[in-house]
């Protein structure tokens, strides 16, 4: 449809002179402001140090503390109280000296003074509101929680000084902890288990009215300690609920007294299974290292059994665990419980899961499976699975993170059967959970300041791994088309903000770093510089603590790509993409050929339309017509014919030219000028899909630096001989373009989603067609 | 000094706490949900119809109905599904004529997926958008940190707005 595209007649091809150079103007007292979206993101970033080098790898001087714990913990059943206590060595390897140190009280976050209770604006009562609700409202107004610390001594049993500061806790030391030393010191304390189901958080008890039985899922429970860095110091901003756990690493061993009837799932590696294990239990755990499938340790037969039992006494359960930032575990009697080894890539790991039989047939299926699939992607795109376990526990928490243990929601219906919906999300959150041992388990982000270095990660390798579990997965995140009406909508903050100050913390912090990383990896970089570069990111700051520059300076270093812009607008501005194809122009060079040139314009005068008024004049009878002797010359002269003397000056321009000059002039090419507008404002790849008269595509992909001197207006040339139909913007959906009514020249309609479902209604389903009965409702 | 009082309706249904429908999270949230939900409006000046499409995420509307109505609620079983969520979008997903007339909405129906679910209804507009106003409180009554985005789009304008709990009706289009 060229006649839409503007045409333009040049003679500019051969032309060799120079323009004279334009006229001086009087500068504009207002100059305008253009904003560079390509200015270096050094002057926002640290300053690189020893500690952090330039090219994001830990620097020569790189440094961090440890904590080693070793911990008794009694859990009481009937009153759904923690008790323990705790021995802590802390290692001082920064190069400052140490007179208090802090430890974090996760717990009191559920005081009734507490910050987070405080600070908790008031609740929507419009509507309809369950009973249920009010329910909750009240037993959380009467809950009595938090941590109540018991003793706090020093090696020698010495009580030491100690201060509650909400949810943090300071240790006075009797002498200043020296660069390079170690202290000792122990705490005592107890707690009452929330009921997870009223007052939820990452941790907590299920009551299962039927059975009266309780699971428990037990997480920010020990008093640990804060983390002190080389960035922020102590990191003891306080818990408020959203931004999770900035901690340290270290070594952990753990006593887990339970009632004898309880099986417990933990962090680390058991070391007294003769002691709690039975001896058919441990001879199908040796099975399960070698097998190919999931084999059951605590069968649905024995779980049920165990269901109506009473304990007798209690059994205490030992674990240890090398090289972990936190330790949870989970306990209950209604557990079954399976088991398979499997070899990550040299690793022995051995995947478990545990769930009570509300989990079924859900669980025994998916959810063995899912650890092991997680392992094997995420290590391919970072590093091989450290650990020598992965759990995945169900429970009345939705999804929650620990080192080598997850607590996993979604179930069946009663009656056994299940929605592809919870299917899907039990898939999906598993292999999110399990791969939160990567990011920040191991590669130990400070999830309290940054969310979503840990979350947006996780979800961006969390599609990955569901892309590759089956074809077409519904992956929630990361689809180009699905963050378009949140990066189109006003109220957002960029992704740099606090985790405590995020909006809309899921779109935020899990789905636009997450769909930023797609776009990177498959516009931008292309996978194989996107996953080396990725890859060295993940090996250079596991087990260590990473921070937002190291991760953005990594991603260039191995790239090779300078990508400040691509940092600067998607995680600095709340900025979208918006593209438009304002118009395409052809420009023809005249070749000086006046056979050509004078024909071509001829051609393009003989389409010009006949007005109304010049068709109905065409018929009356001219007065030249009747008096002949009235026509001159210029009744027949037309400019546009070729006359000999047009032929003679062609001659003589020919003989201007070099030979190749002249071969140029016969090229017969088109230049298309494609004008592009940046509507959005973040810059990106520019991706044009040309279509020619002849049917035949081109794609051309252009790097975003095209917006580099003018990222509000620029324009692309487009040189050929053929000649150009239609010009598309982004054919494949991968840039995130929110508006697609604008990515076509001449404009095309785009139907919007809602009449295309208007238009369908009423028509059978692809299944009514395919099968003209109706299929029986799934039952597993 | 006096205070306004209002009734609290409460919902005469105690909804089990060991019911299904409540196990059922926002796939793969973590600790953190997605309390969002986007809406498309787009004025269909031939037909004199306000297009509303409603993208939301088919858990949360399930768990939203399961609580309204005490049973659990499955988005593939249309028939019981579709009537609950007609009452429930009447009453969150309120439109204001010029007149301050409420305006009914019109159903047209739904796509569940298992990623996104999507509400299509219309809403009569003889007069145009001009002196419309929207309260959009879908799932405020579920979660208190629910946002709800709404793009209007009338004769190639475009209008972004945002709903968070507490906020009661805005003009559709900027006058």
């Amino acid at each position: 449809m060229l006649t839409k595209i503007t045409r333009s007649v040049v003679l500019a091809v051969l032309c060799l002179a120079f323009a004279p150079a334009a006229a001086t103007t009087v500068l504009s007292q207002s100059k305008p402001r253009p904003s560079d979206k390509f200015r270096q993101l050094e002057e926002i970033l640290p300053t690189p140090n020893e500690q952090r080098a330039a090219s994001g790898a830990p620097g020569r001087s790189y440094w961090q503390q440890r904590a080693d714990y070793r911990i008794n913990v009694e859990l009481d059943d009937v009153n759904q109280r923690v008790t323990a206590s705790e021995t802590i060595t802390y290692h001082n390897h920064s190069p400052d000296t140490l007179s208090y140190l802090w430890l974090q009280l996760d717990q009191n976050i559920w005081r009734q003074d507490s910050d987070a209770n405080l600070t908790q604006t008031a609740p929507n009562l419009d509507g309809r509101v369950p009973l249920s609700q009010i329910e909750n409202m009240l037993h959380a107004r009467s809950f009595e929680g938090g941590y109540r610390i018991t003793a706090v001594r020093d090696a020698r049993g010495a009580p030491l000084k100690h201060t509650i500061v909400k949810t943090m806790m300071r240790v006075d030391l009797s002498q200043p902890l020296a660069p390079g030393a170690s202290v000792a010191f122990s705490v005592d304390w107890n707690y009452n288990i929330n009921d997870e189901r009223k007052i939820s958080g990452r941790t907590g008890y299920e009551f299962f009215p039927k059975d009266g039985n309780y699971l428990y899922q037990i997480a920010q429970w020990f008093p640990r300690m804060a983390a002190y860095n080389d960035v922020s110091g102590w990191q003891h901003k306080q818990f408020l609920g959203a931004g999770e756990f900035t901690l340290e690493f270290g070594n952990y061993r753990v006593s887990i007294t339970v009632p004898d009837d309880h099986v417990v799932a933990s962090t680390g590696v058991l070391q007294n299974p003769n002691a709690v294990l039975t001896p058919v239990q441990r001879a199908r755990l040796e099975q399960a290292r070698t097998a190919k499938n999931p084999v059951l340790i605590v069968t649905p037969a024995e779980a049920l059994a165990n269901e109506s039992h009473k304990p007798t006494g209690k059994k205490t359960w030992v674990y240890h665990a090398d090289n972990v930032r936190d330790f949870a575990f989970a306990s209950s009697r209604k557990f079954i419980w399976d088991a398979q080894g499997h070899n990550v890539e040299g690793n022995r790991v051995l995947a478990m899961s545990y769930y009570p039989k509300e989990g079924n047939p859900l669980w025994e299926r998916y959810s063995t499976h899912a650890i092991i699939h997680t392992l094997n992607v995420y290590s391919r795109y970072s590093f091989t699975y450290p650990y020598p376990i992965a759990i995945s526990v169900n429970g009345s928490i939705g999804g929650m993170e620990y080192p080598m243990i997850c607590f996993n929601g979604p179930r069946p219906e009663e009656d056994g059967t299940y929605s592809a919906l919870v299917k899907y999300g039990l898939i999906s959150v598993i292999i999110h959970e399990v791969g939160h041992n990567y990011f920040p388990m191991i590669v130990n982000s400070d999830e309290r300041q940054w969310t979503w270095m840990d979350e947006g990660l996780n979800s961006f390798l969390q599609y990955l791994s569901e892309q590759e579990w089956e074809e077409n997965y519904p992956s929630r995140r990361m689809s180009p088309q699905n963050i378009r009406e949140y990066m189109a909508s006003a109220d957002q903050v960029p992704i740099m903000t606090n985790s405590e100050s995020i909006r809309q913390l899921g779109n935020n912090a899990y789905m636009k770093p997450a769909t930023a990383l797609n776009v990177l990896r498959e516009t931008i970089l292309g996978r194989e510089l996107f996953d080396f570069a990725f890859k060295q990111y993940a090996q250079r700051w596991k087990f260590k603590r990473p921070m937002p520059a190291d991760f953005f300076r990594t991603m260039e270093d191995a790239s090779g790509v300078d990508l400040d812009w691509f940092w600067h607008g998607w995680f600095y501005t709340i900025d979208h993409v918006d593209i438009s194809i304002e118009r395409v122009r052809l420009f023809q060079p005249l070749t000086g050929n006046p056979e050509l040139d004078k024909g071509a314009l001829m051609k393009e005068r003989g389409e010009q339309p006949q007005t109304l008024t010049q068709e109905r004049n065409q018929a009356l009878p001219k007065r030249v017509d009747e008096f002949p002797s009235l026509r001159d010359f210029y009744n027949t002269y037309d400019a546009l014919v070729v006359t000999e003397r047009d032929r003679e000056q062609y001659r003589q321009f020919l003989q201007t030219l070099t030979p190749r000059e002249r071969e140029l002039l016969q090229t017969g090419l088109n230049f298309y000028v494609v004008d592009l507008k940046n509507i959005g404002g973040l810059v990106s790849p520019v991706i044009l899909d040309i279509e020619y008269a002849d049917g035949t595509h081109e794609l051309m992909r252009i790097p975003a630096e095209i917006w580099r001197y003018n990222s509000t207006e620029t324009s692309k040339l487009i040189m050929t001989n053929k000649e150009v139909r239609a010009v598309s913007l982004d054919p494949r959906l991968e840039t995130t373009d929110v508006d697609i009514a604008n990515n076509s020249f001449p404009r095309r309609p785009v139907k919007s989603r809602f009449q295309l479902f208007k238009e369908g209604q009423g028509q059978p389903n692809p299944m009514q067609l395919e099968h003209k009965q109706p299929s029986p409702a799934p039952t597993q | 000094m006096k205070f306004a009082v209002y009734i609290l309706s409460l919902a005469l249904v105690v909804v089990a706490s060991g019911l299904p429908v409540a196990h059922v999270v926002s796939a793969a949230a973590a600790a953190h949900k997605f309390h969002t939900s986007f809406t498309v409006a787009d004025y269909n000046a031939p037909e004199r119809s306000l297009q509303i499409t409603l993208r939301t995420f088919p858990d949360d509307l399930e768990k939203v109905l399961g609580r309204r109505s005490g049973k659990a609620v499955r988005l593939d079983r249309k028939k019981v599904t579709e009537p609950l969520l007609v009452a429930y979008l009447q009453e969150t997903f309120r439109l204001k004529n010029a007149k301050g007339e409420t305006v009914k909405l019109n159903w047209v129906g739904m796509d569940a997926g298992v990623d996104s679910a999507w509400l299509y209804f219309e809403a009569h507009l003889p007069e145009g958008c001009a002196g419309v106003e929207l309260s959009n409180q879908f799932m405020f009554d579920l979660y208190d940190d629910q946002i709800n985005l709404v793009n209007v789009k009338q004769g190639g304008r475009k209008h972004a707005l945002t709903f968070k709990n507490g906020d009661r009706f805005q003009p559709l289009a900027p006058r």
